[in-house]
């Protein structure tokens, strides 16, 4: 068992108080009779959590905090704000506010008992019955890591909101991190928000992350999450989006990092007249798992959703998606989309896609598809006749394939910055 | 369209009668003696009875499946009827004689021509062999001599247990052991009767076969077994056909089907199932909890599943194909239509591990009134199915605003070389769809008609003629009333 036991060591070293105090039992309690998912659990069926059992990890709000010095190696991207974490602890030196945009880290809000954005979340958990596992649980049973960010009203920002979760070669043992975020954008606003997770390589951790998002009436939000920890790391996580009325989210989640890798995608339509893209990009080599669920919740009518996942897959990595699409009773006038697109580009790789459709109202448009397959010898071909070598005709295609979704953010700050992340991506699962 | 709404309130099951006839029925309950029992009555041989017990034994370390998206209150397995059969015919399967049509129940000849096969019609005239089964066991089949010219097998399993022991017990559970599921288990353990067919190698049969299967009596569980083994270079295409009375309470019907393609083998399997569906409120109907499952065996074999599926208070059905020789072809053709309180989770899978492997699937789903209808499939490509190719279709109709139709298809590919599509859509009935039929004088009833039918083609035409034209015909009755 990797060590989640230690709760009484946590309760003893933090002073929560009321609500806080009562998530983090509730946390420990759900953990403590649930334990870890395993395969039998129908939305575990392809991915083992057995490495999470056979290693054993220590509480990073346990151990000691970075020195000040220290420095975070990052892709370089202009940001309107960024907030950085590392081993769990956050680094106000390394961080750049906004006046725009309000923060307090979880353990501010813990000890001193605000609670209106928890409250606010919790309730709208409740109001959708949102799903939620073991992993969400111990999120909550290790309550400490993370922060809550206020995106005031009319809020316009050219540059991203970044959020960075690092995670260093420790000295002591693997390290476990269990952030979690709340955010609200504020009415007719429009921001980008990236929530991303970087490991020093060969770095041995385990992040479990949660976020909950809510994006208030006519507010636009785009919300990147770049999932880019050390290939020795575990990631598992979850990113649940609340859409109020006519406002719109484009969210794009990232997989190349971490040997076992797992996110959940949530999006719940909670007023009518709101419209989200979710796409989702994974690159995997060697031994590693990605494991992509996604759940759009058309709990009210009038919304339309749009999903695409695409991945690559090399040497004997695997990929898992599943994508649920529910559309409620009532829902009228839903429009549902739904693609995953795969390359396999080795005879060891394996996928195991699942698209599902949920449907209880009539007047409705829902549509899914998957397919599955390796490059065209044709396509490679063609490059080659045109003197193209043939590494480069493969990264060309590979990377063409995987681009089309990066292209549709239509930034082209977030465009060269995400391009040379999947480039970097490409070089390491080609060797 | 909110005239199209309104649920299939008074669709009149019209196979709804209770035959009176008299019955030789086991007590009620499951146990080592009633498996004693059924196998003494039916005079096997040692072997099978021991497989049965295996079964059995295996069976009560089993817990009820419950992943399937239905909902049901749980089955009382003490409180069913193992075995039931006609009297007449209980008493001549112990003599163990050859049947004869002549020897039926006048009664039972009538419930069959109510149903619309006239037996004694069917022996001279039409061109299907026809193999009945009421209630557990086997009543009869015609057109026996043609097809044994041809050198067909075309027998009840329990006569093939006695005159084809070797080939029942090389194949009885290869394709299906009794280790897989809660309900093939529980079949292996109490199946009663079924058909056996066994097409020699190079022969194409000659006419269709067909069996047909009632459910009659009361508290009766039908675990019937058809075992389908086609030699090399062999062609069959088999029809089944199903229906029960209208009872309050739930029957259940839990049936296993084999089939084995050899070399070059083809086999058509087309299902119409109309089992009594339940009443306006859900009351009642045949719970059918069916396991089937075709092996292509050898090398460029092909077998074919279609269904209709528009009867049962719950379908539970997953025809699927092992395609294990090279170049082996599978293929899944299916409607569900559901109505009222219906709960339909049916699909296929398709699993590649031969080379060149190609598979098919085509599911339409309609659902209506406060029915749920759903679409679980599973393609699977093997590490060794090398250039596997698998097209998949699944689309659903609504029709009605409480009613829901969902999609589960799990493809699992450790393969790079193959490729898949699938793609689904739901959408409903479009209001300037109708409006075009209407103006061009078409009621609103027929117009729905004509759409559905249309929306069900491509699979309807996988059907052979008799077949298709029924199955037209069971849409347009179910259909019907469907609109104010």
């Amino acid at each position: 068992m990797g060590l989640f036991n230690d709760f009484t060591q946590i309760q003893n070293q933090r002073s929560y108080r009321g609500d806080w105090e009562a998530l983090l039992k509730r946390g420990q309690d759900v953990f403590s009779s649930q334990g870890l998912p395993t395969r039998s659990n129908e939305d575990w069926k392809y991915t083992s959590t057995k490495i999470l059992k056979d290693e054993t990890f220590a509480s990073s709000l346990l151990a000691t905090a970075p020195t000040t010095n220290l420095q975070v190696q990052i892709s370089p991207l202009k940001t309107a704000a960024h907030f950085v974490f590392v081993n769990g602890h956050f680094m106000s030196n390394l961080s750049q506010t906004n006046p725009s945009v309000t923060i307090q880290t979880i353990s501010q809000l813990a000890t001193s008992n605000e609670t209106s954005l928890l409250t606010e979340i919790e309730q709208l958990k409740q109001t959708v019955s949102a799903t939620s596992d073991s992993l969400d649980a111990l999120n909550e049973a290790y309550l400490g890591a993370g922060l809550a960010l206020l995106v005031k009203a009319e809020t316009k920002l050219d540059h991203p909101i970044r959020l960075t979760f690092y995670s260093d070669l420790f000295s002591g043992p693997a390290l476990a991190t269990h952030p979690k975020m709340l955010v609200k954008v504020g009415s007719r606003s429009s921001v980008q928000v990236i929530e991303e997770y970087v490991g020093q390589e060969g770095a041995r951790y385990f992040n479990n992350t949660q976020a909950d998002v809510v994006v208030e009436d006519s507010a636009k939000l785009v919300h990147v999450r770049v999932q880019n920890d050390s290939l020795q790391a575990v990631n598992v996580g979850r990113t649940r989006f609340f859409l109020k009325s006519n406002s719109n989210l484009h969210v794009l989640a990232y997989s190349s990092g971490a040997r076992l890798s797992r996110h959940n995608n949530d999006i719940h339509f909670i007023e009518p007249g709101a419209s989200a893209k979710m796409d989702g990009l994974y690159l995997t080599a060697g031994a590693q798992h990605v494991d992509n669920h996604t759940f759009i919740d058309h709990k009210v009518g009038n919304c339309q959703s749009y999903q695409h996942y695409k991945g690559i897959l090399v040497d004997q990595s695997r990929a898992v998606f599943n994508g649920r699409v529910l559309i409620r009773q009532d829902s009228q006038k839903a429009y549902s989309e739904q693609l995953n697109n795969n390359l396999l580009l080795s005879s060891q790789a394996e996928i195991d896609t699942k698209p599902q459709l949920e449907i209880f109202a009539d007047d409705v448009k829902a549509t899914h598809g998957s397919t599955v397959g390796e490059l065209n010898e044709e396509e490679v071909f063609y490059l080659l006749s045109r003197a193209i070598p043939r590494d480069q005709a493969l990264a060309m295609l590979s990377l063409g394939f995987v681009q089309e979704l990066v292209l549709k953010l239509e930034n082209p700050e977030l465009e060269t910055w995400l391009s040379s992340l999947l480039t970097e991506a490409w070089k390491r699962i080609r060797k | 369209m909110s005239d199209a709404k309104t649920s299939l309130q008074d669709t009149e099951y019209k196979y709804g009668f209770v035959t009176e006839i008299e019955t030789d029925a086991v007590q009620k309950g499951l146990s080592e003696e009633i498996i004693r029992l059924i196998s003494k009555k039916k005079n096997e041989p040692e072997w099978m009875l021991e497989y049965r017990l295996k079964a059995y034994k295996h069976w009560l370390t089993m817990v009820e499946p419950t992943w399937a998206g239905v909902k049901y209150p749980k089955i009382d397995f003490q409180d069913i009827c193992y075995y039931s059969a006609p009297k007449k015919q209980s008493e001549k399967a112990l003599e163990n004689k050859p049947q004869s049509l002549d020897d039926l129940d006048p009664e039972l000849i009538k419930t069959f021509e109510r149903l619309g096969i006239p037996l004694q019609e069917q022996k001279r005239i039409s061109g299907i062999a026809v193999d009945v089964v009421f209630d557990s066991v086997s009543i009869g089949q015609t057109h026996t001599e043609e097809l044994e010219k041809a050198g067909v097998v075309f027998c009840s399993i329990s006569e093939a247990l006695h005159k084809y022991p070797d080939l029942v017990k090389k194949y009885l559970g290869s394709v299906v052991p009794y280790s897989d599921n809660y309900y093939a288990c529980l079949n292996a353990a109490v199946f009663t009767d079924g058909s056996f067919c066994y097409i020699p190698k190079g022969v194409r049969c000659p006419i269709d076969l067909s069996t047909y299967f009632r459910i009659n009596a009361k508290d009766t569980g039908q675990f019937e077994r058809t075992l389908i083994v086609a030699e090399e270079g062999s062609y069959v295409n088999y029809l089944e056909g199903c229906t029960a009375p209208q009872r309050d309470e739930n029957q259940l019907h839990a049936a296993v089907v084999e089939l084995i393609a050899h070399e070059r083998a083809e086999i058509k399997y087309s299902t119409v199932q109309n089992w009594y569906t339940g009443d306006k409120e859900g009351r009642g109907g045949i719970y059918n909890f069916v396991t089937k499952r075709g092996k292509c065996a050898g090398a460029h074999s092909k077998i074919s599943w279609t269904q209709v599926e528009s009867g049962s208070a719950i379908t539970w059905k997953y025809p699927s194909v092992i395609l294990q020789g090279d170049h082996s072809e599978g293929a899944f053709y299916s409607v569900a239509l559901t109505h009222d309180y219906m709960q339909a989770d049916t699909g296929t899978k398709m699993i590649h591990i031969g080379k060149n492997t190609k598979s098919t699937i085509i599911s339409k789903g309609i659902s209506t009134g406060h029915s749920s209808n759903a679409y679980r499939g599973l393609v699977k490509i093997m590490p060794t199915a090398e250039n596997a190719r698998n097209y998949s279709q699944c689309d659903s109709m609504l029709v009605g605003d409480k009613c829901s139709a969902h999609t589960f298809p799990y493809i699992e590919v450790k393969n790079k070389s193959a490729v898949l599509e699938h793609e689904a859509s739901t959408s409903r009935i479009s209001e300037d769809q109708i409006f075009y039929l209407q103006s061009r004088g078409l009621d609103m009833e027929s117009s729905i008609s004509m759409l559905v039918n249309g929306f069900c083609k491509e699979v309807f035409k996988e059907l052979p003629l008799e077949f298709s034209v029924e199955a037209v015909k069971l849409i347009e009755m179910k259909l019907e009333n469907s609109v104010g």
